[in-house]
């Protein structure tokens, strides 16, 4: 082991690193700007609820049972949704880092595992849902828009779709490369 | 003493660990090491309230380090090397660079797990702490960073 020893000399020869004046407070300051954050973005998300709903007494959808059904469905699943992504995005930043690297990489898998049932099963569920929803509207769309609005609501929105659905498949794409690369991270 | 005292004891006290560590998971690239520093201390900051004397406080931010530092290159996935190239090649600066090109080179070979067993090692931490920091046995410790030892040297060698 020789060899390994001279390694390891060798390695305590490395440049030495010069402690950041300030770091502490730098870090201190990052630490409760990212805690702001956080709650700005909860704050943000249940003001949109309360909009989205809001809207909906609004216009008074209740009236007509096809454009409520359909407004419920865009709103219901964008709100889910919303819902869904900002309780992942809560639950893998309260990841205790101080676990040990077994615990913590068994918690990332089991999260990334998780968020496959979101991305396979209730994304797609809900994507549907919102089409529907909107496909469902289109008729109060062309009685109340003007021919040339409504021709570019409409056009538009099929647009919009198929990139979601693009970003959608990106998404999961990107967890399932990351989720091999958890397994392969422990022996 | 204050949260915030403690907090900057604490910061100066394992700074230089903490970069050593980092700077072995970036392949000796200084500033990535230094944003990997600093979201390290903002975890450690963040979990102080958690920290209960159960391990050891070098233990405890030595599995900080070593869980951010692979979920943030996770992110990253690309890096390259950097070493500060003197104008006029030194034969004896160029070797010693080249050396450490290989020992990165070869630690990056390693599984994220035993990159993690090895750097901890150079760094001089006990294989106590070590096998506490992965969660695996002593024992188990011992046979494995006796293979990764083997695996290292003889990497470097055919470099």
């Amino acid at each position: 082991m020789n060899n390994y020893n001279e390694l390891k000399e060798q390695w305590g020869r490395r440049s030495q690193s010069i402690l950041p004046a300030n770091g502490a407070t730098e870090i201190i300051k990052k630490g409760k700007s990212i805690r702001r954050k956080q709650l700005i973005g909860q704050v943000v998300l249940g003001a949109t609820c309360i909009l989205l709903i809001g809207f909906f007494f609004y216009i008074s959808a209740y009236t007509n049972k096809t454009v409520s059904i359909g407004l419920i469905l865009m709103i219901g699943s964008l709100t889910l949704r919303m819902l869904v992504e900002s309780f992942f995005t809560f639950s893998i930043k309260n990841f205790r880092p101080d676990e040990t690297l077994h615990t913590y990489i068994e918690k990332l898998k089991r999260y990334y595992k998780s968020r496959l049932v979101i991305n396979y099963l209730v994304t797609p569920i809900l994507f549907i849902s919102y089409i529907v929803g909107f496909i469902m509207l289109l008729p109060a769309f062309k009685q109340n828009l003007s021919a040339g609005f409504y021709q570019y609501v409409f056009y538009s929105s099929w647009v919009i779709f198929f990139f979601l659905a693009v970003l959608i498949a990106v998404q999961i794409r990107k967890e399932l490369s990351l989720l091999r690369e958890l397994k392969k991270d422990i022996e | 003493m204050s949260q915030n005292n403690q907090f900057n004891k604490i910061y100066q006290d394992n700074y230089h660990k903490v970069f050593g560590l980092c700077l072995g998971y970036v392949s000796g690239n200084e500033e990535l090491a230094k944003e990997l520093v600093q979201q390290v201390f903002i975890k450690v900051w963040e979990n102080l309230k958690n920290f209960r004397n159960q391990a050891k406080l070098s233990t405890w931010i030595y599995r900080i380090a070593v869980n951010t530092c692979l979920q943030e290159l996770r992110k990253k996935k690309k890096y390259s090397l950097i070493i500060d190239v003197p104008d006029e090649i030194d034969t004896e600066v160029f070797e010693k660079e080249e050396r450490f090109r290989a020992m990165y080179h070869c630690i990056n070979q390693l599984s994220k797990e035993n990159r993690s067993i090895i750097l901890l090692d150079l760094e001089e931490v006990s294989q106590t702490e070590i096998a506490e920091i992965i969660g695996i046995s002593y024992e188990a410790l011992r046979t494995r960073i006796h293979r990764i030892k083997d695996k290292l040297s003889k990497c470097v060698k055919n470099e």
